[in-house]
């Protein structure tokens, strides 16, 4: 109490390790990387895209969680996410956006209404309109060129309707340079085995949709897109089984790698330049 | 009328900081909980540094100290006035809790032992504030915040005196000297011990002070304009992005951190 804890020569000491501190990380900085980053939000999903300078976020996780996952991969000071994709409105998908909000800008989100009945969550809804988000829908063969890569939407298809949520998830895919890695959502197995229709092909990375649910695994259509590497997003030991015994072993007699973030944390894929 | 609450500096930080640099720069100033990231309260917990998110002597210390500077000016008893006052209206403004109370009225009781010409009277106040807490607030004597609170700055009264020349030896004798009575209580009640925490102390120890410094800036200059408050946002961007890669580092090591 006597001594004051602070000097001046505290102060600079601090403020030159400060400043190296700062030139490490600028001189180490990936922000030039292009990466995919599956973060492991518990049962959710949430999955961070840097591509050519412009940050995607796709589905924001059940809560908070998504921003610690971007304070990690997003570079410093970087306050601004171009784009957000929520593949369908339900909690564990959008939960996180009223805390990403916080901190982040966000330009643009695409989401889709649930039956073109404007049954956005109320929570959601405020959250758009308080922000100024654009907010836009994207249905099949719709296309979002992002420099030399893209984003291709597989599903759904305009004026589908259906009772389950689940069936109206967005499927669509990343692609730079050859590289292919196809988003789910939580796209069930009925809907998949119509995808299966349209010429698939190959992908490096598939998303496993609905957390590794029973059903949503559909096997013709896993034999289509023949994933190198096949991720689960899903919370150690959740009420809700999952991921099932079922998708496991077939990912497994397929020699298709599995990640998991309950088991590996946050997946990250670097993607060629 | 209202009392303000240190909540509305935090969207001032969200706006510079990412997490969980954000939520541990407010901890670390205003001891609001690190809710956004769990698991980054864990690590705090096993390297043995949660206490850099508790409200403590330290921050009474510092705000003392500011508040005298910039008011030495204006003479003895005005200066010290301002600093009795500026302490109350921190306590109320923070909220209340154990610790900062303990702090509080050690630090109001060194500034009127100022005033009247007294010299060494830390442990006196440290009696005093515990015989004050005991009337007004006697359920405090049975939570823990409290007995840690006292324990460390029993330990640093006692022990933490150094005449060494090198700041890194007189850093860690006030880090053990406080860890003395610490590490038993925590034993005791959460069954638990970190044997890595006298060396996280020592690696963090430094820069808390002048962290809270650019801190309480970005706060301020931050709340008033955006571009104000940039660059002592950086320089905390730098202090933080230290503090957690040495938290995250240790809390990885192997036979650190014992539960029973």
């Amino acid at each position: 109490m006597e001594e004051s804890p602070v000097t001046a020569r505290s102060i600079l000491l601090a403020t030159l390790l400060s400043l190296f501190v700062l030139m490490t990380i600028h001189l180490r900085s990936s922000s030039n990387i292009n990466k995919v980053v599956f973060c492991n939000v518990g049962q959710g999903d949430a999955s961070y895209v840097r591509l050519n300078h412009v940050d995607i976020l796709i589905d924001a996780g059940p809560d908070s969680k998504v921003v610690n996952c971007l304070g990690k991969y997003m570079p410093a000071f970087d306050k601004k996410i171009e784009l957000v994709i929520i593949s369908h409105p339900q909690k564990d998908h959008y939960g996180g956006l009223s805390s990403v909000v916080k901190y982040y800008k966000i330009n643009r989100i695409i989401i889709n209404e649930l039956d073109g009945k404007k049954k956005l969550p109320l929570e959601l809804k405020n959250i758009i309109i308080k922000n100024n988000i654009y907010s836009i829908s994207a249905y099949y063969k719709d296309l979002i060129n992002i420099s030399n890569g893209r984003i291709v939407f597989y599903w759904p298809v305009r004026l589908f309707t259906s009772a389950d949520p689940n069936d109206l998830s967005m499927v669509f895919s990343l692609e730079l340079n050859g590289f292919r890695l196809l988003y789910t959502g939580d796209i069930t197995s009925k809907i998949l085995s119509r995808l299966s229709r349209l010429s698939i092909e190959k992908f490096n990375v598939i998303k496993i949709p609905h957390h590794g649910s029973k059903y949503s695994l559909n096997k013709k259509f896993l034999r289509l897109a023949d994933p190198d590497y096949a991720v689960i997003s899903v919370s150690k030991n959740n009420s809700y089984g999952h991921p099932t015994h079922e998708v496991l072993d077939y990912l497994k007699a397929q020699n298709i790698k599995i990640k998991r973030t309950d088991l590996d944390g946050d997946i990250v894929f670097k993607l060629p330049n | 009328m209202s009392i303000p609450h240190p909540e509305i500096f935090l969207p001032v930080f969200n706006a510079y900081l990412p997490e969980p640099h954000s939520s541990l720069l407010s901890g670390i100033i205003f001891g609001t909980n690190l809710k956004t990231s769990k698991e980054f309260y864990e690590s705090l917990r096993t390297v043995g540094l949660l206490h850099i998110v508790v409200l403590s002597g330290i921050n009474i210390t510092l705000l003392t100290v500011i508040i005298s500077s910039l008011t030495k000016n204006l003479g003895k008893l005005v200066s010290i006035l301002i600093t009795i006052l500026s302490i109350i209206f921190f306590v109320i403004f923070v909220g209340p809790e154990a610790p900062i109370i303990r702090a509080a009225i050690m630090g109001l009781l060194t500034s009127v032992a100022i005033l009247y010409g007294r010299k060494y009277f830390v442990i006196y106040s440290l009696i005093l504030s515990i015989i004050f807490i005991g009337i007004f607030f006697p359920l405090w004597l049975t939570t823990i915040s409290l007995w840690l609170s006292y324990g460390a700055t029993f330990g640093i009264i006692l022990f933490g005196r150094s005449s060494s020349k090198w700041s890194v030896c007189k850093d860690l004798r006030v880090s053990l000297a406080a860890q003395i009575f610490t590490t038993p209580i925590i034993f005791i009640y959460f069954k638990q011990v970190s044997i890595i925490a006298p060396i996280s102390n020592l690696f963090v120890s430094g820069i808390i002070a002048p962290l809270m410094i650019f801190g309480f800036l970005t706060a301020i200059l931050g709340k008033i304009n955006y571009f104000l408050g940039y660059i002592p946002s950086l320089i905390c961007y730098g202090l933080l992005s230290y503090l957690i890669f040495v938290v995250e580092t240790l809390s990885k090591l192997p036979f650190i951190f014992f539960k029973f």
